[in-house]
């Protein structure tokens, strides 16, 4: 070992040292299960007995496997319609909560709340809310003449009920955004008033170019969060397989079904999924994400 | 220089520590060491909410006061009780004993996780297995062994509120009744109340609970034979499947699923609010404050049946002393006997309101009554994705009206039978 090594090294132990217990529960019980759950993917194991080696067959089921088609069906046109709701709706409020108002701060902690609640509790409330006879929407749509649907009975209206549903979390997304709202120079807003330029304009022009890395960042962590919603749906549940979510599915075939290679191979694919999109939203990132001093 | 070595050797012996805490897991599970005349202990994992962990608690101190060789340690699961216990196994650090309901033994067995008590149990002169009813000494068997001992097994019975028959003037049910009376009754009962123009007052609720088995049994079919054969689109089964369809679409005498699923199927019978219920024997339904309940079996078809919810005391594969395990699992079993009813054994029958003095004469009477002819499951090694299956294209869509119960029945039984040919 040269000296200088183990001079970097002597500097740098106590650090490591301060780390270690993060970096041992790093290492074994998050690295560890990952590097695991590729072998456990590629083999037949019902958790009781020796795991069997059977390679991909589990991923070439999956591909045969009609609920697993179903299951990214669902789950993808939920994210479809929710993940745009949720930054339109987190960014709406965040722009609404930047205003100069007295008792904003209550305002703010009032939009936020939502998302501090568990999911579980939260769910358990939207049960009632979506309740057909006594439930919160359909009365008020009954005063105003409409019969409300049987939203969590009808397999037409399960998947706009979680969409519905998940609009309650956008307070994360809302908070990220407030916060680069306040960070934006005034001095351009000025300059754009003394131009003459309308509220749009400076949206378009000023707001939205200078928040656009936030929203790249809010899309990314909202697809995966979409991509991943389990609670509301072992919760909720819904008319027959109308809200059969990956994850829903996934946790069936693991500790239902004892499937657990089956269920790591799905962990796999959805893990695969989530990457490329990423990916792609990261290559594209440049054609519409402004970055400021950055020339094209 | 000095305080470096000193962190060095902290560090190493916090990983030390860490290493021998996480691998000394292995070998705590089970019964260590019967050496000596040391207590073995035996880890008992039970589920249950907080007063009946208790009242189990109990019992278990009471088992381990006259027990000499062993020491039962009770481990309450309250929530997703196989998720931890399939854990637990997987991790080997399984329970030495523990309930397991009916539907999984198969699977648990097939995969080797249970003990086969059958010699134990043959050779034991303190069990009487002839005292066990058929039903649930069936339920945990697979293939010839036996692996566990039956604690509880509750038949299905027909609850009624008596206030809403004297109100109507109706004769209160007994076991006369079939379906037609009683789909007659359920309508009659079926009210509005406070003519406000909607109902608020139902003859009978159903869900997916009660098991549709009762009345494809009732009618001569089943769902399988006892030798697993699919048999749910005989035209018996069928009928049966459209008398429940009939009950759910075409009397209008349940409430709405949606209404059901959020006021809660047994909630709006406390509530007075339904008139019959189809419960477990055990439920409280008959005690509930200012509402007079009795009951009687459920209707009859061309045959009696009912369903039977049951489970057993089962022991790891992998307990280290399986002798004194056995014995242990005999004796708490047969505390449980006698502390949670319906005991399996037909010398306790008779002693119901000793065990439960709060059960009324009639449910008494309807539970022994049905306990010869009410019916577990047949149990598959892959329950599981059956009941999903079954709830998927049969039940699901019954209890919603997606389809006619024979184009169900058919459907559904297509997909048994290659669901069991692929997994044979």
């Amino acid at each position: 070992m040269s000296s200088k090594f183990k001079k970097i090294l002597k500097e740098n132990l106590v650090g490591y040292l301060f780390i270690s217990p993060w970096i041992l529960g790093m290492i074994l019980f998050t690295v560890g299960p990952i590097f695991a759950s590729v072998y456990i993917s590629m083999t037949n194991w019902d958790t009781f007995t020796t795991p069997e080696f059977i390679g991909f067959e589990n991923y070439q089921n999956l591909m045969n496997d009609p609920k697993f088609w179903k299951a990214l069906q669902v789950t993808f046109t939920f994210a479809l319609f929710s993940v745009p709701l949720n930054l339109a709706g987190g960014l709406f409020t965040a722009m609404l909560l930047n205003q100069k108002v007295k008792g904003m701060k209550v305002f703010r902690t009032i939009f936020y709340l939502p998302s501090v609640v568990s999911g579980v509790a939260t769910a358990l409330l939207w049960r009632w809310i979506f309740n057909t006879d006594v439930g919160l929407i359909n009365t008020v749509l009954s005063k105003i003449g409409i019969t409300g649907p049987n939203w969590l009975g009808d397999p037409d209206f399960v998947l706009p009920s979680y969409i519905i549903m998940s609009l309650w979390g956008f307070g994360n997304a809302m908070l990220v955004f407030l916060a680069a709202l306040q960070d934006a120079p005034v001095a351009l807003y000025e300059s754009a008033d003394i131009d003459g330029a309308t509220h749009i304009h400076k949206f378009w022009y000023i707001t939205l170019p200078l928040i656009s890395p936030i929203l790249l960042f809010n899309l990314i962590m909202g697809i995966i969060g979409g991509l991943k919603i389990f609670t509301e749906a072992y919760i909720v549940g819904g008319a027959g397989d109308s809200a059969l979510f990956f994850m829903l599915y996934l946790w069936q075939n693991a500790f239902q079904y004892m499937k657990m290679g089956y269920a790591s191979a799905m962990a796999w694919v959805l893990f695969a999924i989530i990457l490329l999109i990423t990916l792609i939203i990261l290559k594209s990132s440049p054609l519409w994400v402004y970055y400021e001093g950055k020339k094209k | 220089m000095k305080t470096n070595q000193k962190i060095v050797s902290l560090f190493f012996a916090l990983l030390l520590l860490f290493v021998t805490a996480c691998s000394s897991n292995n070998s705590s599970g089970s019964g260590d060491a019967a050496s000596e005349g040391e207590k073995v202990t035996i880890k008992f994992a039970a589920w249950g909410g907080p007063e009946e962990t208790q009242e189990l608690q109990d019992l278990v101190d009471q088992v381990n006061e006259t027990a000499s060789n062993y020491k039962i340690e009770l481990i309450p699961i309250p929530n997703d009780y196989y998720t931890k216990l399939q854990t637990m196994i997987s991790g080997n650090t399984a329970p030495d004993i523990f309930y397991l309901s009916q539907e999984w033994v198969p699977s648990y067995a097939s995969k080797n996780v249970l003990l086969d008590i059958t010699e134990y149990a043959n050779n034991d002169a303190g069990l009487d297995l002839g005292d066990y009813y058929d039903e649930p000494l069936r339920t945990s068997t697979y293939g010839d062994s036996l692996y566990g001992l039956p604690w509880i097994s509750q038949p299905v019975v027909m609850y009624y509120n008596t206030a809403m028959f004297d109100e109507a003037g109706i004769p209160y049910p007994d076991n006369t009744w079939d379906w037609d009376k009683f789909r007659e009754i359920a309508k009659e009962l079926t009210k509005d109340t406070n003519d406000d123009g909607r109902l608020d007052q139902w003859g009978f609720t159903a869900n997916g609970w009660p098991p549709a088995d009762i009345w494809v049994k009732s009618m001569g079919g089943g769902f399988f034979t006892e030798d697993g054969e699919v048999v749910l689109d005989s035209p018996e089964s069928i009928k049966g499947l459209e008398i429940l369809h009939a009950i759910l679409h075409e009397d209008g005498s349940v409430p709405q699923a949606s209404t059901i699923e959020q006021q809660g199927l047994a909630e709006m019978f406390k509530a007075g609010r339904v008139g019959m219920f189809f419960g477990g024997a055990s439920d409280d339904l008959d005690r509930i404050e200012n509402l007079k309940v009795e009951a009687t079996v459920v209707p009859q078809g061309t045959e009696r049946a009912t369903f039977n919810w049951i489970a057993s005391v089962v022991a790891s594969a992998k307990t280290k002393n399986p002798d004194i395990t056995y014995e242990a699992l005999r004796d708490m079993t047969e505390a449980i006997h006698n502390w949670k009813i319906v005991p399996p054994v037909k010398s306790l029958t008779d002693k119901i309101q000793e065990i439960e003095p709060r059960k009324p004469d009639s449910t008494v009477e309807a539970i022994k009554e049905s306990m010869p002819y009410a019916k577990g499951v047949t149990g598959h090694e892959k329950q599981q994705e059956l009941d999903s299956l079954i709830w998927d294209n049969l039940t699901g869509p019954l209890i919603q009206g997606n389809g006619t119960p024979e184009e169900l029945a058919k459907k559904t039984a297509e997909k048994l039978r290659e669901f069991i040919a692929n997994n044979e």
